[in-house]
């Protein structure tokens, strides 16, 4: 093959830009590895591109709700670990301070009194450590996008809801989503937001939504196989069997 | 969050590998509109760029293990997987039901590209500038994600014609570019 010839062709072009035949980018992978003359081709393009795209990009406005919550799932999904392992090394040096600070006036005074203490603010001490490192294993809401078998499903408003705005991730190997809302009005107290599945055409209830006011994604499980549209409708804080007519949020899987 | 860091691409992506949320920052401030520019070229309901760009960047932290570096530069990577996220919704009942599709998808896609503001920005800028016959593949290709196979049936031209005609449209493209 004339590399050359290979170069003015354009197919170079035609696989970075993802519109080349599986045969044309197998063929492109092999030459851009073992020939420097294609790479360095290669290579200029995709900075033209990069640089095109990004110049005539800059007056296009700030999307915040993406940003938002995209910063917020990256946040939340990696800060567990390194707080439990903060938290638990300056608490056990509190501890040992309190410790020989108590031990000091201990052995001054010999007392009972105060040997009680001591131990009574120990105690505290690792319940709150113990408490700590419950409340930093239940904040990784968003640790299941890290899964890349996880489905986002983005869903819309319908008809008069079109501001209604939600995310559902679906989790099909262990048959759960997480629910994430983005914009919906928080229902009366005798109201509840119920998600349904699309099963084969037939319409399965799910559960009812936990509307959350801090936007946290909640767990929804015995989510059944073959879904190909979830849907939200509004019903009575107890509970529907058949979804009413008012559809809020649907989304397509 | 230090917006002024200069990364290296290897470094970046080394960090990026590593779920490093200051990366992934660095990645939303300098790339968000850029890839925004992408999905509306293709899609125009502001609403639903907006997902489709969150989308992107959730894949980006989901699979950027499965990005490599031999294969190209991380934006290309990141190009590709939000052209298809985009294709993807095009392709879907939501999309269709939304655009309330009488006679083909053709129709929707002709009436997005007649309209002015969707031809003054990024490709579509260049690609207004070709020949009919190369603008059509190129439209059918890159903006609607038909295969060589199906833009041969779509026009009822041989599939050797319209990888020619492909090509050429790429590389007057580039000459464009360049140019400008």
């Amino acid at each position: 093959l004339n590399v050359n010839e290979y170069i003015a062709s354009g197919v170079i072009e035609t696989c970075i830009l993802g519109i080349a035949e599986a045969d044309d980018i197998a063929l492109f992978e092999k030459m851009r590895v073992e020939n420097n003359d294609v790479h360095q081709y290669a290579l200029a393009f995709e900075l033209a591109l990069e640089n095109k795209l990004k110049q005539e990009s800059t007056h296009l406005p700030e999307m915040e709700m993406a940003r938002k919550n995209f910063f917020s799932s990256i946040s939340n999904s990696s800060v567990t670990e390194p707080n439990v392992h903060s938290i638990t090394k300056e608490s056990k040096k509190s501890v040992f301070s309190q410790y020989a600070a108590a031990a000091s006036i201990a052995l001054l005074l010999g007392s009972l009194i105060t040997n009680f203490t001591l131990f009574t603010n120990l105690k505290k001490q690792q319940s709150e450590i113990a408490t700590l490192k419950n409340n930093a294993s239940g904040s990784s809401e968003f640790n299941f996008l890290k899964n890349p078998e996880i489905v986002p499903i983005a869903m819309n408003g319908v008809g008069i809801h079109a501001i209604c705005r939600c995310s559902l991730y679906w989790d099909k190997a262990k048959k759960q989503v997480y629910f994430q809302i983005h914009h919906l009005m928080q229902p009366a107290n005798d109201k509840a937001y119920q998600l349904w599945a699309l099963v084969n055409g037939k319409t399965i209830n799910v559960g009812t939504i936990n509307y959350n006011k801090n936007k946290q994604p909640f767990l929804i499980s015995n989510i059944p196989d073959n879904v190909t549209e979830f849907a939200v409708t509004l019903e009575n804080a107890s509970g529907a069997t058949v979804p009413n007519n008012d559809t809020f949020l649907k989304g397509v899987v | 969050l230090n917006n002024n860091v200069k990364y290296d691409e290897a470094n970046l992506v080394t960090l990026l590998q590593q779920n490093d949320v200051v990366a992934f920052k660095h990645l939303y401030h300098n790339y968000n509109k850029a890839i925004q520019l992408i999905v509306s070229q293709i899609i125009q309901d502001n609403h639903a760029v907006e997902d489709i760009v969150q989308q992107a960047f959730i894949t980006y932290w989901q699979k950027i293990n499965l990005y490599n570096p031999a294969k190209g530069r991380l934006f290309t990577w990141m190009l590709n997987i939000a052209r298809n996220l985009s294709i993807d919704y095009t392709r879907s009942k939501a999309f269709k039901k939304s655009k309330q599709i009488v006679n083909s998808e053709n129709v929707v896609y002709d009436s997005m590209w007649l309209q002015p503001e969707y031809n003054a920005i990024g490709l579509q800028k260049y690609i207004a500038q070709l020949k009919p016959d190369w603008q059509e593949v190129i439209i059918q290709s890159y903006l609607q994600g038909y295969t060589h196979d199906e833009i041969s049936n779509n026009l009822n031209i041989p599939v050797g014609t319209i990888k020619t005609r492909l090509r050429a449209a790429i590389l007057h493209l580039r000459k464009l570019m360049v140019e400008n």
